[in-house]
């Protein structure tokens, strides 16, 4: 009963008063920035970064939680009223949701939609309390070649899963590592792809990649594409209290929703989309109605937004056990325990126990929070989608451009947010996923630093990472994930793309 | 509006392809002494590089015939938006924060397609004022004063 005990100091230090506010504010964080359309968890904590660079490690990691918990809490609500996802986690919820609120059960689907969230969360957090000492046990036998197998694992299965076509991702993500590369090699202190510019030699920061491809290319999709701009939010209708039929539909899509989500997002499978695809899928199926499917059935949203929460809990299981970030939020946090000079991973438990045993035991209560914020309190929430488009996305630019600004008072920072916010519009004009970009810049660093050290050690023999069975283990997987799915299509016959 | 029937996934990938050549060329020119001729600083550099020029050129390549079948760009509102953000970049430092800020929120506004241009200008000016006396008294922020701020305490 080891993690039961660490629990219980983690909630000695989540429940101090100042932890308890940096859990308020990220949750309300959470919520308005999942409710807006055009920005999302990853944008807002890299907006914080320079923001929270002198405060307290925990705190800050205690508000960055909340603020993901609770963005996926409030994307829910932009899918149902107003068809458009919050966040991509939410994509599915819009499908069965928003015919509901068109129907007048609007207020059904948020409540299926908070209460599952909330089943999901609290399950996926007590997940994450007993599974994340396992993987703090497994890590402990890992060395650099195993480390670099990993993040091989991880890049390959964050390109396949994600987006539309594998080469798209692929592309993604080899751009995000040249950018990772940029400026000084840590081990030889040689500049590397800066060009002569003094401006690059400490690197490209986190911050104006993410704020670039985030907030500007998604500002600048909205403004190009005039058919995305009319929207109609539809009205709450009926009553938030779900009928005794409602909660016997929802039940069950809720907990296969948190079985689907959490293994999702602790495995390197990338983050909190393909649980909600599945999800949705399979409560069609297994659906005793589903003929309603399409016309507003409520498992349709009960399901993957329990997946969604589940899967950002598992997230959390990787990230801080082995150091592996496997959604574009995770590797934003990643930067931020960096900028602490903290190294999540099994040293991290031992050294900084209460950090993160006080993250964990705060989930729960941002649970509690964002249940009471999601739901009686839904209405004054709503009233921010009448915020009009263009006024939200100038708001959204101001903003970031005084964030990247504060980084280092400097107009090329302004200059080459201006340049990642070209790449990420094309990004979305031509459909290749941003996700395993950020990833790549993130990981790539850290990825080529175990590959030179575990060379290193063993002098050069490239054979370490095939002669150590764990490194070997997972390379293995990693080739199956590129080659299976090529198999299948030839089986199927030639595929359209 | 020619530049739509261009089949744009393939200059992106000629595009991508490009910039792994110049990779492949600035590693070349990196000096790695011999004791890290293994595991050196351009190894990572020359496998990302390479990979870059593959999948680009593969992209060009099959999806060259593919023309770009989507509704075509509004770029008047993409100009709009890009000025804005340049323009912020360049007369931060002059003109300090509330006036550039205010023409970055203008011009995107306007990208958006409000064309109510006095009643813009003037949200834009007040709501600038309000985040800078915000970022600036509130949060002791040192924001950049122009001849606006200079009339602020």
């Amino acid at each position: 009963m080891n993690a039961l005990t660490q629990l219980m100091h983690g909630f000695e230090t989540a429940l101090t008063l100042v932890n308890l506010g940096y859990a308020i504010i990220g949750v309300l964080l959470g919520t308005f920035v999942g409710i807006l359309p055009g920005i999302g968890p990853a944008l807002t904590i890299a907006l914080l970064l320079p923001v929270t660079r002198g405060l307290d490690p925990t705190g800050t990691f205690i508000m960055f939680a909340g603020l993901y918990y609770g963005a996926m809490y409030g994307s829910s609500t932009t899918s149902i009223l107003l068809n458009t996802p919050g966040e991509s986690g939410s994509i599915v919820t819009a499908i069965e949701g928003n015919i509901m609120a068109k129907k007048g059960r609007g207020a059904a689907a948020l409540s299926t939609a908070a209460i599952g969230s909330f089943v999901a969360g609290t399950i996926g957090t007590l997940l994450l309390t007993f599974v994340a000492p396992y993987a703090v046990k497994l890590a402990l036998k890992f060395g650099p070649a195993e480390f670099f197998a990993l993040m091989v694992l991880a890049f390959v299965t964050v390109t396949s899963f994600l987006g539309s076509s594998r080469s798209k991702g692929l592309a993604s993500l080899f751009l995000g590592i040249a950018i990772g590369l940029i400026g000084i090699d840590k081990l030889t202190g040689q500049p590397r792809f800066t060009f002569g510019s003094l401006n690059l030699l400490n690197g490209v920061d986190i911050v104006i990649v993410a704020v670039g491809l985030f907030a500007v290319g998604e500002a600048l999709y909205a403004a190009s594409r005039p058919e995305l701009r009319a929207v109609v939010i539809e009205p709450i209708k009926g009553s938030l209290w779900m009928t005794r039929e409602e909660w016997r539909r929802s039940w069950k899509p809720w907990l296969r929703g948190t079985a689907l989500g959490f293994p999702f997002g602790a495995l390197p499978a990338g983050g909190t989309e393909i649980p909600t695809f599945l999800s949705y899928a399979l409560e069609k199926r297994l659906s005793k109605h589903p003929e309603e499917f399409g016309k507003g059935a409520i498992e349709g949203v009960a399901g993957p937004e329990a997946a969604n929460n589940a899967a950002v809990a598992g997230v959390l299981v990787p990230l801080l056990a082995l150091g592996l970030p496997t959604s574009s939020t995770a590797a934003i946090m990643l930067a931020a325990f960096q900028q602490y000079s903290l190294q999540p991973g099994p040293l991290l438990f031992m050294t900084n126990g209460s950090l993160v045993w006080g993250l964990i035991a705060s989930l729960y209560i941002a649970n509690v929070l964002l249940l009471v914020l999601n739901l009686p309190l839904v209405g004054l929430w709503v009233r921010l989608l009448s915020i009009p488009q263009p006024f939200l996305y100038a708001g959204i630019l101001v903003f970031s451009s005084l964030g990247v600004y504060s980084l280092n008072n400097s107009t090329f920072d302004l200059l080459m947010l201006f340049v990642v916010g070209i790449v990420g519009y094309l990004m979305r004009r031509f459909d290749f996923p941003v996700a395993p970009c950020v990833i790549g810049m993130i990981l790539g660093p850290l990825a080529e630093e175990q590959f030179r050290r575990a060379l290193m050690i063993s002098q050069g023999d490239a054979s370490v990472f095939f002669t150590h069975p764990l490194s070997l283990f997972l390379l293995i997987g990693a080739a199956l994930v590129v080659v299976v799915p090529v198999i299948l299509n030839r089986r199927r016959g030639p595929s359209p793309l | 509006m020619a530049l739509r029937r261009l089949p744009g996934e393939a200059i992106v990938g000629a595009g991508l392809a490009v910039l792994g050549l110049a990779m492949l060329v600035s590693t070349a020119q990196l000096e790695v002494s011999a004791a890290y001729a293994k595991v050196g600083p351009a190894v990572i550099p020359y496998i990302v590089a390479a990979g870059l020029v593959v999948i680009g050129a593969t992209l060009a390549w099959t999806k060259r015939d593919e023309i770009d079948a989507t509704s075509p760009s509004d770029f008047v509102a993409l100009v709009a938006i890009g000025a804005g953000l340049v323009g912020y970049a360049l007369i931060l430092k002059l003109a300090g924060f509330i006036v550039s800020s205010a023409f970055l929120f203008f011009m995107v506004t306007w990208g958006f397609g409000i064309r109510n241009h006095l009643a813009n200008a003037a949200i834009a000016l007040a709501l600038a004022a309000v985040v800078f006396l915000i970022f600036q008294y509130g949060l002791g922020l040192a924001l950049p004063r122009g001849p606006l701020e200079a009339l602020l305490p």
